[in-house]
């Protein structure tokens, strides 16, 4: 059937911004009384946060009581891991940070921030978190939103608790981490098995922390440029006897992946941005069921009087053409940039939801793992349970309920009910695989009666067992030998919360040397290995891991030169460490607040580094705690920096960006410019030194200098410092890149130089010879490298070393490059740039 | 093995399942498996642990009947907490205090909005039975969030009625697992006479 033609017309891009908003599953605040629905989400606002980082600080008291062989360390480490997990959804604008510890008394910051706490919660409550935002609507210059001022996760001080509150080594303490930080940012509750959905059907791993649907929830509120070029667009309605539903969650699913959804309006419509581009089936479902109006599984939103606005009635789930039968349903194919719009729901309401909540768990030695996971290897056949609500009455599997699996990867042979000794009753299922199966995620589909209840990613088909380690035994060069079964090339190993750096992996043999991240004193570290199909070794190993005994080493200090900065400094700090082991992408530098802004850190060496610090001219003034944990290795100085109050002094922002159009890198010769505040004043000259050596100032403003940087620098940190004529800026710590690549020719593939008479012609395959690109032993993958010919970019086709030290790029001449003789040409490498040349076109 | 949501026997029985339709011959070997070393960690906007009534009565500091009288809103740190002055009606367990003060996350204050999934919010002149901790912080807090919060409120027939609705936070057993809560409805003097008579089984099991 002609599936385009039914839903509508695929609208472009431009249409975007006129559709109604998305209630999505942020929270959300309604500003008009009926459709089309303006509404203003809880959101971080970016322009007040620096460089539109918020920052998550962790008490530094920590939990009082912990599980045998877990640590604060190692808490620390999941915390910067979920850190890590969110700042890298490279589709929002928003950027997160870890930043250390504090103290429970530091004074209130002026900027925006998270925090985890530890407290005695009482018995029945493990721990809650959710964002803390002004009480009403804001208009910036990026729109109306509630802006988000603080987010605080509350955790419990015993970790000793079960069940649910440890060992933080463990993948669930991770995915929790992950979680909440997720509320933290402004999402709720999703039913896509997602990292926001609740742990009862969540699906994530470490290896895949976050899913499509997160990444798109996160997106929607902070979008970064190009987000909507990149994914697409479902819009629809969903209706009952003619009225919308509203908070009814519409899910757009495809075989083998995560799911992405939105919630409805008040008036049915609905809107899901962010959708991968592909196939989709896309269904309607009903909230679980709610017992008060009150914020529950999702927090209902607002209307524009302040009151909230309760979901509807519950109804019957249906896929796309109003069938619970996946395979009547017509597919949706979503195009990046496009939007297909009708794709609308007629539904049935009912008194009740019949089935929600179902959890699926497989079983690994003394272990339960929830979502299940499959091992095609061994037989074709393999078993998990389902618990939840409405699949068993009495003992009894529920009447009428039928099981099966989305897509033809796998089926449900058999289901019985299974009772425990204590008599709660699961659904005992028998999954066949299909020859050719492939490894992956798999949905399953329970129907009772005429309702339909979806559960994505309830199964993982994979095609081992899980990896064991036996052993890991410390090598007298400070690596770790690694022993185990099941490991595969995709294998990361972990110590607790932190993944080494792998100098060697034999995965048949079962073998692996690491280097580890520095340790605690004494700390007993979780090895862990886990596998990109989203197994672990803690599958087989939760109740005896492997355990790595760091060696007791004596307690780490360090000075902090200067202790005091005014509000409204940028700043480079110098921290000198005594016991410590600060290592290069290991090291994190905190100040206790969210108020000086950690912009960068350079490791000089194991007991030196080098920190900018911006605080802003609102900074709250009082005394900070400063701490850095280099890998597991914690030291804290107490009240060891001091904001004062603001001062005048020119603040010079320390990322020097290349003045000249398609020229990336500040580097020995290289023209830049600086930003910052107070750089210039009228009728003084400003001057600027790099590493004592004076620049040459080609232009100069208050808020912008433009310099030629000197060049005989030394790649690597240098301190920078302006004098704007009247006062000398705090000294900052910049970065000095390596010279950039030079095109030595440009030859086609019968070695011919381009020139007037040999232009190059679309179609070609250019050769590009450069000298200093790369070391001729590294391995570049094509992706890494463009070509900018004319304006016009184009992919890399090979990379390959050449005669004379020298490295070729390839790529395909595109027909939409300009004719001329001195066409500009630029090699890019991972975003550097080489020196520009040209190359003769013709057409 | 499974456990209950109220814990109870950690057995390891082995249990099969035999059957595929038609074709065969699967047998799927499941080794009934205690949760209580399960990685499967779990939370929410607000993570609960389903505690039984006994439970509750064995871990409340206070249990009392009584009505809200007022609120206030304070701020200790990043958090916002809500204080509620709660005049005792009945007292079944703690100490002699003609006013309690009961403190709820989240809140109002200075202009900031501060709430939480799964925080009940108490109503100004409505009488609760409630079951109370006060732990090393001093703060008298539910038990539970929503678990050891009831509604009074009188029958056609003239009774209390004490009642809750299902929480639909996520709840998990003692194992790991997670669990549905159920709603709990019964007259405020059965209430009263299970928690006198849990408190009393307590001491003599002490």
């Amino acid at each position: 059937m002609n599936k385009l033609g039914q839903l509508g017309a695929v609208l472009a891009v431009g249409a975007l911004s006129l559709a109604p908003a998305s209630a999505y599953y942020h929270y959300v605040h309604y500003l008009t009384r009926g459709g089309p629905y303006l509404l203003a989400q809880e959101k971080f606002d970016l322009a007040a946060l620096p460089s539109k980082t918020v920052t998550f600080f962790v008490t530094d008291s920590g939990p009082n009581v912990f599980p045998q062989n877990d640590s604060f360390s190692s808490l620390l480490s999941q915390v910067r891991q979920a850190v890590h997990a969110w700042n890298a959804v490279d589709s929002s604008d928003l950027r997160v940070a870890f930043g250390g510890l504090n103290a429970a008394n530091s004074p209130n910051s002026s900027v925006a921030g998270g925090q985890v706490v530890f407290e005695d919660l009482p018995p029945g409550l493990l721990g809650y978190g959710g964002p803390t935002t002004q009480s009403g609507p804001v208009t910036t210059a990026n729109g109306t939103f509630v802006p988000i001022v603080r987010a605080v996760i509350h955790l419990t001080n015993d970790l000793t608790k079960r069940p649910g509150t440890g060992p933080s080594y463990s993948e669930g303490f991770f995915l929790t981490a992950v979680h909440e930080m997720g509320h933290a940012l402004g999402l709720q509750h999703t039913f896509t098995s997602s990292a926001m959905s609740t742990a009862a059907t969540r699906a994530t791993s470490l290896t895949r922390p976050i899913d499509a649907d997160d990444i798109a929830g996160l997106s929607v509120l902070y979008p970064a440029a190009g987000f909507g070029l990149q994914t697409g667009v479902i819009t629809g309605r969903v209706t009952a006897g003619g009225n919308g539903v509203h908070m009814a969650s519409v899910v757009a699913i495809r075989n083998g992946s995560g799911a992405v959804s939105a919630l409805t309006n008040p008036d049915g419509t609905y809107r899901i941005e962010g959708v991968p581009p592909g196939q989709y089936y896309v269904y309607a479902h009903p909230l679980p069921p709610q017992s008060s109006p009150a914020c529950q599984d999702i927090c209902p939103p607002y209307d524009a009087s302040g009151n909230t606005v309760a979901p509807s009635r519950p109804f019957n789930t249906v896929f796309y053409g109003n069938t619970i039968d996946y395979t009547k349903s017509p597919t949706i194919s979503v195009l990046a940039g496009s939007m297909v719009d009708g794709v609308s729901f007629s539904v049935t309401t009912r008194a009740d939801v019949p089935v929600y909540g179902v959890s699926i768990f497989s079983f690994f030695n003394s272990n339960v793992v929830s979502p299940g996971y499959l091992n095609m290897a061994p037989s074709g056949y393999g078993g998990v349970l389902a618990g939840g609500t409405g699949l068993t009455v009495n003992g009894n599997t529920a009447a009428g309920l039928k099981l099966r699996v989305m897509g033809g990867a796998a089926s449900v042979a058999a289901v019985q009910p299974y009772t425990d000794v204590n008599g709660t009753t699961y659904l005992n299922m028998g999954i066949s695989y299909n020859l050719g199966a492939p490894v992956g995620p798999e949905h399953l589909l329970f129907t009772q009666n005429n309702f339909l209840y979806v559960l994505p990613s309830g199964l993982n088909l994979v095609q081992k067992v899980p990896p064991f380690v036996s052993s890991a035994t410390a090598n007298p060069d400070g690596s770790v030998a690694i022993s185990g079964t099941g490991f595969g090339p995709d294998s990361s190993i972990y110590f607790d919360g932190l993944p080494t750096a792998i100098r060697s992996l034999d995965d048949a043999n079962g073998k692996a040397v690491v280097v580890p991240p520095p340790g605690a004193s004494g700390q007993r570290a979780t090895v862990s290995v886990f596998n990109h199909d989203g197994q672990n070794s803690l599958f087989l190993q939760a109740g005896s891991p492997q355990v790595f005994p760091y060696a007791v080493s004596d307690t780490p200090s360090f000075t902090v030169v200067p202790s005091a900065l005014p509000a409204g400094s940028e700043a480079a700090v110098t921290i000198t460490g005594v016991n410590t082991r600060f290592t290069a992408g290991q090291t994190i530098v905190g100040f206790g607040s969210s108020d000086v802004f950690v912009r960068q850190v350079f490791v000089l060496s194991p007991t030196q580094l080098l920190v900018n610090v911006s605080i802003p001219a609102q900074a709250a003034l009082g005394n900070l705690e400063v701490s850095t944990i280099a890998g597991f290795q914690i030291a804290t100085l107490p009240a060891g920096f001091t904001i004062q109050p603001f001062g005048t002094a020119p603040a010079a922002i320390p990322q020097l960006s290349n003045a000249i159009p398609g020229q990336t890198g500040a580097y020995p010769g290289a023209v830049v410019t600086l930003r910052g505040s107070g750089l210039a004043t009228a009728n003084r000259a400003s001057t600027v030194t790099i590493d004592n050596q004076s620049a040459t100032v080609l232009a100069s403003a208050p808020d912008q200098l433009t310099l030629q940087l000197p060049g005989n620098l030394v790649a690597g940190p240098a301190l920078l410092r302006v004098n704007n004529g009247s006062d000398n800026s705090l000294p900052v710590a910049i970065s000095i890149d390596t010279a950039p690549a030079v095109i030595k020719v440009v030859i086609n593939t019968a070695d011919v130089l381009y020139d007037g008479i040999h232009p190059a012609r679309g179609g070609d395959v250019v050769r590009v010879l450069l000298s200093g690109f790369a070391d001729s032993s590294a391995v570049i993958f094509p992706t890494e490298v463009s070509v900018v010919a004319g304006g016009i970019s184009q992919p890399a086709i090979g990379v390959i070393p050449a005669d004379g030290g020298l490295m070729e790029v390839r790529f395909v001449l595109s027909n939409l490059v300009p004719a001329g003789l001195q066409i500009p040409l630029t090699v890019y490498l991972d975003g550097r740039s080489s020196l520009p040349s040209a190359v003769a076109v013709s057409n | 093995m499974f456990t209950s949501p109220q814990g109870g026997s950690r057995r390891a029985p082995i249990h099969c399942v035999s059957c595929l339709r038609g074709a065969g011959i699967l047998l799927v070997l499941l080794a009934a498996l205690p949760f209580g070393q399960s990685s499967y960690w779990q939370s929410s906007a607000a993570t609960l642990e389903q505690l039984s009534f006994d439970e509750m009565t064995a871990q409340a500091t206070d249990i009392v009947y009584g009505l809200v009288l007022g609120s206030h809103v304070a701020v200790k740190g990043d958090s916002i907490y809500t204080h509620y002055s709660v005049q005792v009606q009945e007292r079944w367990k703690g100490t002699v205090q003609p006013v309690m003060d009961v403190v709820l996350p989240g809140g109002i204050a200075g202009g900031l909005r501060q709430s939480f999934a799964g925080v009940p919010q108490l109503e100004i002149g409505r009488k609760y039975a409630m079951f109370l901790w006060t732990g090393g912080s001093g703060k008298t807090q539910v038990i539970g969030l929503t678990q050891g919060l009831f509604d009074v409120e009188e029958s056609v027939a003239g009774e209390l009625i004490a009642s809750r609705g299902r929480s639909s936070e996520l709840m998990l057993d003692r194992s790991g697992k997670a669990v549905q809560d159920q709603a709990v409805r019964m007259p405020l003097r059965d209430m009263s006479s299970r928690v006198k008579l849990a408190a009393a089984r307590g001491k003599a099991a002490q």
